[in-house]
């Protein structure tokens, strides 16, 4: 086990923690915040700097992702909880509008983007049920393992998916592939992903 | 097309990288709430989540907590630095300068407490879009309580001596009213605050244009870049 695949898990695993901080996030209390950021602060600044790869602007993305969730931990479901998933969704996304509104592609995918974040940020719905069994210490294990096993095509994919946003159409621009080349790859890398963390991911 | 046709890309899409015509696909199933697909990018998105455990892990400033936390502060310092500031430029020169000391100390307070609020404001829902320029794009939004709040994106950096400057266009012809004045960071982003209430009932459009720097009291006409129309 290595320690920061731990520390992730423990850090998104406790379920109960996160219906109780959910509830006080709802009654706005100050305090909630800061156990928040306590809790997420580190892990969500990690993903925004690994996507967008400058301190100051990770900074101010994490005080927009933090604020999003304040603003929006009404609609949490509070029983279910699973505040970790959705808030660093936020932040990932957060990281990845800025990276696609600095470049020439923003116009072209504003409105992708926009359908994409009411789809997925609009509704913490989307993130219930997915992390007690799988951010565990030994799928985060398990993660790292099956990312590392991926062959050279698949591993480029994912991560201009997961670090840059890229769509399949622009990862196919990008590598001077077929688009439907580059439909496989991304296809078969998330279906070994899917396959090495069994159906405690995944039960589509 | 079919739930089963589209399930191999529930994961793509929760990466949010599927395009064409399976997106479109997808987004209908799910705007009818297709139980298969709800439950199969609801799933997907556990696949996404536990991605994060292959990055590595840095430990932010402890500023950031700081500057977290003072966007739900009740009682913010920075309020309290912006009422000493306004103070201080009525005094004499020897308390302006330490004044403008205290200023200094606090500047990063000050600009935070205005990205914070200027975040606020685009927090809420009904927002005007407006896209202008070269590939810019800016968001416009207006609320009745708060203010005008502008957030630019991939903005031309100015010239020296140049800013740009907002302005709110009331109704019936009354002269454009100077709402402030920005510049974008070295990254193209901007945002910009014209804090009070305003009726947007009474506004007609709210305009920004390229001024020199300090501003001025009536647009350059051949100037304005933006003219984002008000809906009543």
């Amino acid at each position: 086990m290595n320690l920061p695949g731990l520390l992730l898990a423990l850090e998104l695993s406790d379920g109960t923690q996160d219906a109780e901080l959910a509830r006080r996030l709802q009654r706005r209390e100050p305090q909630a915040m800061a156990d928040l950021y306590d809790r997420f602060g580190r892990l969500a600044y990690s993903i925004i700097l690994s996507v967008v790869r400058d301190a100051a602007i990770a900074e101010d993305l994490v005080q927009e992702t933090f604020l999003r969730v304040w603003n929006r931990a009404a609609g949490f479901d509070a029983e279910r909880g699973a505040l970790g998933p959705w808030l660093l969704a936020i932040a990932r996304n957060r990281a990845i509008d800025h990276i696609r509104s600095a470049g020439a592609r923003m116009d072209k995918n504003a409105a992708e983007l926009d359908i994409f974040e009411r789809a997925e940020h609009g509704n913490p719905a989307s993130y219930v049920d997915i992390e007690r069994d799988v951010l565990n210490a030994d799928s985060a294990r398990r993660i790292k393992a099956a990312l590392s096993k991926l062959n050279q095509n698949q591993q480029k994919v994912i991560e201009l998916a997961y670090y840059e946003g890229l769509s399949q159409t622009e990862m196919a621009e990008r590598l001077g592939q077929p688009l439907g080349t580059v439909k496989t790859w991304v296809r078969t890398a998330l279906k070994h992903l899917k396959d090495e963390l069994g159906q405690a991911v995944m039960t589509a | 097309m079919t739930c089963d046709e589209l399930s191999p890309d529930y994961a793509t899409y929760a990466l949010g990288s599927l395009d064409g015509e399976e997106l479109a696909e997808l987004r209908a199933h799910i705007a009818r709430n297709c139980p298969n697909c709800t439950v199969g990018v609801r799933n997907a998105n556990g696949l996404v989540a536990a991605m994060t455990g292959g990055i590595k892990l840095v430990d932010p400033p402890k500023r950031l907590r700081k500057r977290v936390l003072a966007m739900v502060d009740p009682n913010p310092r920075s309020s309290r630095m912006a009422w000493l500031f306004a103070l201080t430029t009525a005094l004499s020169l020897f308390v302006a300068v330490y004044s403008s000391l205290r200023y200094f100390a606090s500047h990063d307070e000050l600009l935070a407490a205005k990205y914070n609020a200027t975040i606020e404001v685009l927090q809420v829902p009904a927002a005007t879009e407006v896209t202008f320029g070269k590939g810019a794009r800016g968001r416009i939004v207006i609320s009745p309580k708060h203010g005008v709040a502008f957030s630019g994106q991939n903005m031309a950096a100015l010239a020296p001596g140049k800013t740009y400057e907002m302005w709110v266009i009331p109704k019936g012809g009354g002269a454009p009213i100077p709402s402030g004045s920005f510049a974008p960071s070295g990254d193209g982003t901007a945002l910009h605050l014209r804090p009070g209430p305003i009726d947007p009932a009474q506004t007609a459009a709210i305009a920004v244009s390229i001024e020199p720097e300090g501003g001025v009291q009536s647009p350059t006409k051949d100037q304005i870049i933006i003219v984002a129309p008000v809906g009543d």
